[in-house]
């Protein structure tokens, strides 16, 4: 990226915080009403999360026993009750109660038609979204940009490739928060830089910040934003944050006058080429305490019912565990979605068990894993558009500024509820 | 009573018992070693205080102390030290930890190892000083694996910390953070990053032999190369601490081989500790049943990572390996690991090949019958050869195969890195990604071209100046000093934070004016103030987790976040001198315009179209545009320009000037002249 792109992009991701609109973005396809008020968190969980150990299949025991011992341990694992499309069907690792709860979608052998196993081919393949690989940019860049005034968030350190493109408001913690509102008050802090008036060096000048020493306003300070500052700049955002979590930080975010439609999060770790079974055992614990306080904290702001949350990973493992008790890169993973208005799939057309006949699984030995046979866009498409009310046409099919250009065999999974 | 209390009491009671067996009858010592030391008599201080956290972390040490003598408590319990404790107690505990932080008291430094009876014998006989002063263990090796999280690191008065962190830096323990001497996971993280980035920005040292501060000619650009390569193979600094690895060789083996050849530099970080314990290939061997490797993230990622580099993000093109190579690289990296070993008393960890454990000798054998060989056909079609994916070439060739299938065991790896170090495509994904780092985001084929060719060129393959001549040709290039280069970069955290503490012209030696011992302080507020700015902006520096990386001049920087955290900087930057009560030498500022001016362009992203800059951009920057214009020239195009100017193109030199018409400020002069010293380091 070029300096003056960043420039740009500064300038806009500041306009956002300004609620300005300085620019006048090329809007080439049909309008459709999105609905500001829904929300859609993307979950990815960098490293390649094995989907088998999070949800193993009920018919074909005979391979979870396989894994037995060194994967799993049988007392792990629960029946899925409370959806009608999974009872009996799969387990759920009770590290992961959350998915037990209700309104959850769940698709095995899920992922990219891109056939590499390598992280961070397959992360750019999915986060481009572009089966061609020439836009250059992400899909939830393509899909904010479909239309004037949508918002985008990343809790994290840095923009998603999926982002690409768009000006999302990145923030790590709530300290990153404050300082990111703060710039409200900019102007009026170096106001007599520009005025060409000198206030001097000896007259203190704070400003709140990470590299702060927590100094406080002095009487007598011409120029000073305090901790106070602060938090009145939160307050009037209508932040209200309840603990340090970044989840929980993503949910107080969705609720505040930002109002974003994306919110997107990274969890890595899921690359267990050994220790398997103790490591999934911690992710899956922290997963669930994560999702489990960002669905609270949806729910205590009456926002569960306009939420979808997306789990998803750039791709599964191998079936067979390998010599360190760990598990190699695989293709078919699993994904899921979780929200106040999500169903099962009612369409037949995507599979919901792992199969293992011959067209589920490729390649043999060390490297044999699940084949990919639900297409992630397909799902991510599905609530873009019967959720956020996306029309069909900004999503897929062969317009170039659509979110998944070229993808014209769009099949709805129905994941959503009316 | 519960028996889990009573069970604990016993076992505290068996510790303390211990303790004092060992220990007992030195009590007079522990008193006079630590009243020797001030920083032991401050933490016993503290003890004596009787605050929660000093009483928790004498309690964890008396727990270390049981532990050590094998009745370990758990952990996780929390161990207070108990109400009433006597002082002759408290002198044990004081010194206990002081020896801790300070790895001065052997017995308690090495494991179980040092509490051998002879050690213990000596201690009785000729004191712990006199012990200590023998053995010269000031930078012992010190083996923390079993104590992790057993401190209240924050309980740690803060002058300690500074104090233990000013000897990594300027103490006994000259190679640095190299030197083995690491006491604790998050002090050493913390130390190892802040000197890291004291290198890179350029900071002096100081002679270890004399004590004083002397200029380091070799700054900069040996430290930026050095930061790039570790980046290349990055391993996060907790996969390479000492105590997990027990090698500290990990950076050494990257500067020793910064100006040599690619091939040397990929064998040396293959086979090291760090990178074998971080790729998992510590437990890669081979697994009969299946024909395969027992883990293949090693193997996967020397390819994709560490040679041939990830396939472009808007390309068609893909990587030129398939899972097949993958699986044969894993095959190969089979048995490559490291273990403790054992010299002349001393313990070492370091790489070995361990036949045990790999891939077993040749089956593909000329002596071997004409049914042996049908079946050596039948085993490499079947298990080399026929799963090559329909998309995918294959970079194994079935004649690489044979010939890898020839050779003994431990031979294969250094076949197989000679490959991929030759390979025309590692060497263009490390030219692009050298271009990328030094000046521009926007890769352009005469660039790389360049690169390339100096990289490949046949009279350096491999030679030792193969690296180096890479490096010329990449901040050599004619587009690199352009103008249409100009404004064409993207810093990330470290780069932006190198950058300002370039441009404000803080070096070590603005501290000068104070002694040293005043004066390590605040050089550490400084190294503190450095991490936690390239931290605030989002990159955890050192600790990022991911084999590939971190972007090192990207797109995925670019946010509020990171804007905002560069306003942050700038205004501390402006009032450094404030802060560390230092007078920068640099600047002699008078109003506060001239600070913002400089302090804001410093972070080159001031808008050089003013067609591109939005109204918010305006509104922070413009006002200030007219000051910072001259500063619009990266560090690296600057070092160029200089070189130029100086030996071939004078006129350039003269050309630039600022909107006011003046020459270069003072603190470009202040970069150029670095750069000069760098340029002069890469022709040496």
């Amino acid at each position: 990226m070029k300096r003056r792109q960043f420039i740009s992009l500064s300038g806009k991701a500041l306009a956002t915080l300004y609620g300005m609109q300085f620019f006048d973005l090329n809007r080439n396809l049909a309008q459709a009403a999105v609905k500001r008020d829904k929300k859609m968190f993307i979950i990815f969980l960098r490293g390649g999360m094995d989907g088998l150990s999070v949800a193993p299949s009920v018919k074909n025991l005979e391979i979870i026993t396989s894994r037995r011992g060194s994967m799993y341990d049988g007392a792990q694992y629960t029946s899925m009750v409370s959806q009608s499309g999974y009872q009996n069907i799969l387990r759920i690792h009770k590290e992961l109660s959350i998915v037990n709860s209700g309104g959850v979608a769940i698709f095995p052998h899920a992922g990219s038609m891109n056939s590499t196993k390598s992280h961070f081919e397959q992360m750019n393949f999915i986060e481009g979204g572009d089966a061609s690989k020439v836009l250059g940019t992400g899909y939830l860049a393509r899909a904010m940009s479909a239309e004037n005034g949508l918002t985008s968030v990343v809790v994290g350190d840095t923009r998603p490739y999926s982002l690409n493109g768009a000006d999302p408001l990145v923030v790590r913690s709530v300290a990153n928060l404050e300082s990111a509102l703060l710039v409200r008050n900019m102007d009026t802090l170096i106001a007599p830089a520009i005025n060409g008036e000198d206030f001097g060096v000896q007259e203190r000048l704070r400003f709140m910040s990470s590299v702060d020493d927590g100094e406080t306003c002095r009487a007598g300070d011409k120029y000073c934003i305090s901790s106070k500052g602060a938090a009145d700049s939160l307050k009037k955002a209508k932040i209200s944050v309840n603990s340090d979590s970044p989840f929980e930080l993503a949910a107080a975010l969705s609720a505040s006058t930002l109002s974003p439609q994306i919110i997107t999060m990274d969890m890595g770790g899921w690359d267990i080429h050994s220790d398997g079974k103790n490591r999934m055992v911690e992710l899956l614990k922290e997963l669930n305490s994560s999702l489990t306080l960002l669905k609270n904290g949806l729910i205590s702001r009456n926002l569960w019912d306009k939420s979808v949350v997306v789990v998803m990973s750039e791709f599964g493992r191998t079936i067979n565990l390998n010599g360190a008790g760990g598990l190699d890169h695989g293709r078919g993973g699993l994904m899921f979605a979780l929200g106040g208005k999500v169903q099962a799939s009612t369409n037949t057309a995507f599979t919901n068990d792992w199969g293992f006949a011959s067209g589920d699984m490729q390649e043999q030995g060390p490297s044999q894993c699940f084949a990919v046979k639900t297409d992630y866009r397909d799902v991510v498409a599905n609530i873009l558009i019967d959720h956020l009310g996306f029309s069909q046409a900004q999503v897929v099919g062969t317009a170039a500024g659509a979110v998944f250009p070229g993808h014209t065999s769009y099949r709805r999974p129905n994941i959503i509820r009316s | 009573m519960s028996f889990n209390f009573a069970h604990r009491l016993l076992l505290f009671c068996i510790g303390m018992g211990t303790f004092y067996l060992a220990f007992g009858q030195t009590r007079q010592q522990f008193q006079v070693a630590c009243a020797s030391k001030p920083i032991c008599l401050e933490i016993k201080s503290s003890i004596e205080d009787g605050q929660d956290n000093d009483k928790l972390l004498a309690g964890q040490v008396l727990e270390l102390a049981s532990n050590r003598f094998g009745y370990g408590i758990s952990s996780s319990e929390q161990t207070f030290l108990p109400d009433k404790v006597s002082a002759q107690d408290i002198d044990k505990i004081a010194w206990i930890l002081y020896s801790q932080i300070f790895n001065e008291d052997p017995t308690l430094g090495v494991g179980s190892v040092s509490m051998r009876a002879s050690n213990v014998s000596k201690i009785l006989s000729t004191g712990v000083a006199s012990f200590i002063r023998d053995r010269n263990l000031a930078c012992f090796d010190l083996s923390l694996l079993s104590w992790q999280g057993q401190y209240n690191f924050d309980a740690i008065p803060t002058k300690v910390i500074e104090q233990r962190a000013y000897d990594v830096i300027y103490g006994s323990c000259s190679s640095g953070m190299n030197d083995g001497n690491l006491v604790r996971r998050r002090l050493v993280e913390y130390a190892r990053q802040r000197q890291v980035l004291g290198k890179v920005f350029g900071s002096q040292y100081a002679d270890t032999q004399t004590g004083q501060q002397s200029r380091d000619i070799q700054m900069n650009i040996n430290s930026v190369l050095q930061e790039f390569w570790y980046n290349h193979f990055n391993i996060d600094s907790y996969t390479n601490r000492d105590d997990v690895v027990g090698d500290s060789s990990y950076d050494s083996k990257i500067s020793n081989n910064l100006h040599t050849n690619f091939r040397s530099m990929l064998g040396a970080i293959i086979k090291s500790p760090g990178m074998l314990r971080f790729l998992n290939n510590i437990g890669n061997r081979y697994v009969k049943a299946n024909r395969a490797a027992s883990n293949q993230n090693l193997g996967r990622e020397l390819l994709e990572l560490h040679t041939f580099g990830v396939g472009p993000k808007s390309a068609t093109n893909n990587s030129p390996y398939g899972q097949m190579d993958v699986e044969v690289s894993s095959l190969v990296l089979t048995g490559h690991t490291f273990v403790r070993t054992r010299t002349s008393g001393s313990f070492a960890w370091g790489y070995v090949f361990s036949p045990a454990i790999a891939y077993p000798a040749s089956v593909y054998n000329s002596k071997l019958s004409a049914v042996q060989q049908s079946k050596v056909a039948s085993f490499e079609r079947d298990f080399w050869i026929e799963k090559l994916p329909a998309d995918r070439p294959l970079f194994f060739t079935q004649d690489r195969l044979k010939y890898l299938d020839t050779l003994a065991p431990a031979d294969r790896l250094e076949y197989m890195l000679d490959l991929l170090a030759d390979s025309k495509v590692t060497k263009r994904n490390i030219c692009n990604k050298l271009v990328k780092r030094f000046f521009t985001s926007q890769l352009t084929p005469q660039a790389s071209n360049e690169c390339f060719d100096a990289i490949s060129s046949s009279a350096n393959m491999n030679g030792l100046t193969q690296l180096r001549r890479a490096y010329l040709a990449v901040v050599k290039n004619s587009y690199m000093w352009t103008r249409q280069n100009n404004a064409n970069m993207t810093t990330n955290p470290l780069e932006t934070v190198v950058r300002g503490v370039r441009t404000t012209g803080i070096t070590w030696e603005n501290f000068s004016q104070n002694s040293l011992a005043v004066a390590a302080p605040l050089m550490l507020r400084l190294g503190n103030f450095m991490v936690s700015s390239v931290m605030s902006m989002g990159l955890n520096y050192r600790l990022h987790g991911s084999p590939a990386g971190y972007d090192e001049a990207g797109a995925s920087w670019v946010s509020q976040g990171f804007v905002l955290n560069h306003v942050n900087l700038s205004f501390y930057y402006t009032f450094l001198d404030q802060r560390l009560s230092i007078k920068t030498t640099e600047r002699q500022y008078t109003k506060s315009t001239e600070i913002l001016g400089d302090i804001l362009s410093l972070r080159s992203i001031l808008p050089s179209d003013p067609r591109l800059a939005t109204q918010a951009t305006k509104v922070i920057y413009s006002p200030l545009r007219n000051q910072a214009t001259t500063h619009g020239f990266s560090q690296y195009q600057a070092k160029v320009i200089r070189e130029i100017a100086s030996e071939s193109n004078p006129a350039m030199l003269n050309s630039m000037r600022d909107s006011n018409g003046r020459r270069f400020p003072s603190v470009v002069d202040t970069i150029l002249d670095i750069g000069k010293l760098t340029i002069h380091s890469i022709r040496k």
